[in-house]
């Protein structure tokens, strides 16, 4: 028997099966979790994030249409509930958990490989934490929700232009502070 | 740097967000200005680096949190069901309809000049008829108070005396209703702390 489809966990839900929604939190909370640290560039409050997100989602749950893909629709909820938290915290007073998180590396890589792509990784998301909040979330919205640039603008209610300079200056910045681990 | 491509429109090309005229301007100059073509190679690596940058691991399962918060939300008014509420609505209408019984015929006392006043004829006759009636039935329910409390004298004396309850008494027991009734309905109407986060967050 095929794994329940999101669709089908999504309208179990509906119906008030709890058990159906938990399969759809077990299936997404990766990517939710990891949307909301690259927002919020912590670990706990990250986790608190994306928890937040699948309650308010679950509330929602009647206005989502079931015909579209849960996992876009879920991010973006976590996105949105992200974007409120780094408003409201005010400027960036910013910094990356001082974590070594060993990355889900792919099993085809050899260990050297490997260490140099986690390396990178880590430099990555160092120098993503260390952006204004307002640089950090246009990259969050057009490099992992691949948002376009009008969407970014309605979201963040910022003008078109402003939208394109962050992201290019946000860009800048994370060149320059990566071209040490090139 | 006028001859070369600036990082707005090198941005935007990669980003797919220009016209089609104005892509293949900077495809024709990419193709003979090595420093702009580096300076793409260099943001095309970074969008590469972006894409391709590996979740890191949940190291806990939110699930059982989640669904015992939607549990716990999807339940109706579970505080209804609490046994000192239930205490809480049955000694309210234990301390109502004993106030409506003490009450009586005060209020038939009271108003009866009232009544005898200002409506003549039969309905002051009903009405006169309905208190006497009231005062009647009140005489003899302390009667058989009396005849239960015999042994307690203390407790019947006050009875004796006075077959009407006072107004200090009925306010404290008016008093003691109101009470009652804030106390049941603040408990059944309070905000649970979830209704309290869904105030806060809009």
């Amino acid at each position: 028997m095929p794994p329940p489809t999101d669709r089908d966990l999504v309208m179990s839900a509906r119906r008030g099966e709890v058990e159906a929604y938990g399969e759809l939190v077990r299936r997404y909370q990766t990517a939710v979790f990891n949307a909301c640290y690259r927002l919020l560039g912590n670990r706990h409050e990250a986790e608190d994030l994306a928890q937040e997100a699948f309650i308010r989602a679950y509330e929602r749950l009647d206005t989502f249409d079931a015909d579209r893909p849960f996992g876009p629709w879920i991010r973006r909820v976590a996105v949105n509930l992200g974007l409120n938290r780094l408003q409201s915290a005010g400027p960036p007073g910013f910094s990356l958990d001082d974590e070594r998180d060993e990355p889900l590396s792919t099993p085809e890589e050899s260990p050297e490989a490997a260490r140099e792509h986690a390396e990178r990784a880590e430099a990555l998301r160092a120098a993503l934490a260390s952006l204004p909040s307002h640089y950090r979330a246009v990259v969050e919205l057009r490099h992992f929700q691949e948002l376009s640039y009008s969407e970014i603008a309605a979201a963040l209610r910022l003008p078109l232009s402003d939208v394109k300079s962050h992201l290019f200056r946000a860009r800048k910045l994370l060149a320059e502070k990566l071209r040490p681990h090139v | 740097m006028s001859n070369h491509l600036d990082d707005v429109l090198l941005n935007e090309y990669l980003d797919d967000s220009l016209e089609r005229s104005a892509r293949t301007d900077v495809e024709v100059h990419l193709a003979h200005c090595p420093d702009c073509a580096t300076r793409l190679m260099e943001l095309r690596t970074l969008f590469a680096d972006l894409e391709s940058l590996p979740d890191l691991r949940l190291e806990r399962d939110l699930t059982p949190t989640v669904l015992a918060v939607v549990r716990r939300r999807s339940r109706p008014q579970p505080f209804a069901d609490s046994p000192v509420l239930r205490l809480i609505f049955v000694l309210q209408a234990v301390v109502a309809l004993s106030l409506l019984g003490l009450a009586a015929p005060l209020v038939a006392q009271r108003f009866q000049p009232l009544i005898t006043f200002q409506f003549g004829g039969q309905v002051s006759l009903a009405l006169t008829n309905l208190s006497a009636t009231l005062s009647e039935s009140w005489s003899a329910l302390l009667t058989s108070v009396q005849s239960l409390m015999t042994e307690s004298a203390a407790l019947v004396q006050p009875i004796q005396t006075s077959p009407l309850v006072s107004e200090a008494g009925l306010m404290i027991c008016l008093t003691a209703v109101f009470l009652l009734w804030l106390l049941g309905n603040g408990l059944l109407l309070r905000p649970t702390g979830n209704d309290k986060r869904n105030l806060v967050s809009g």
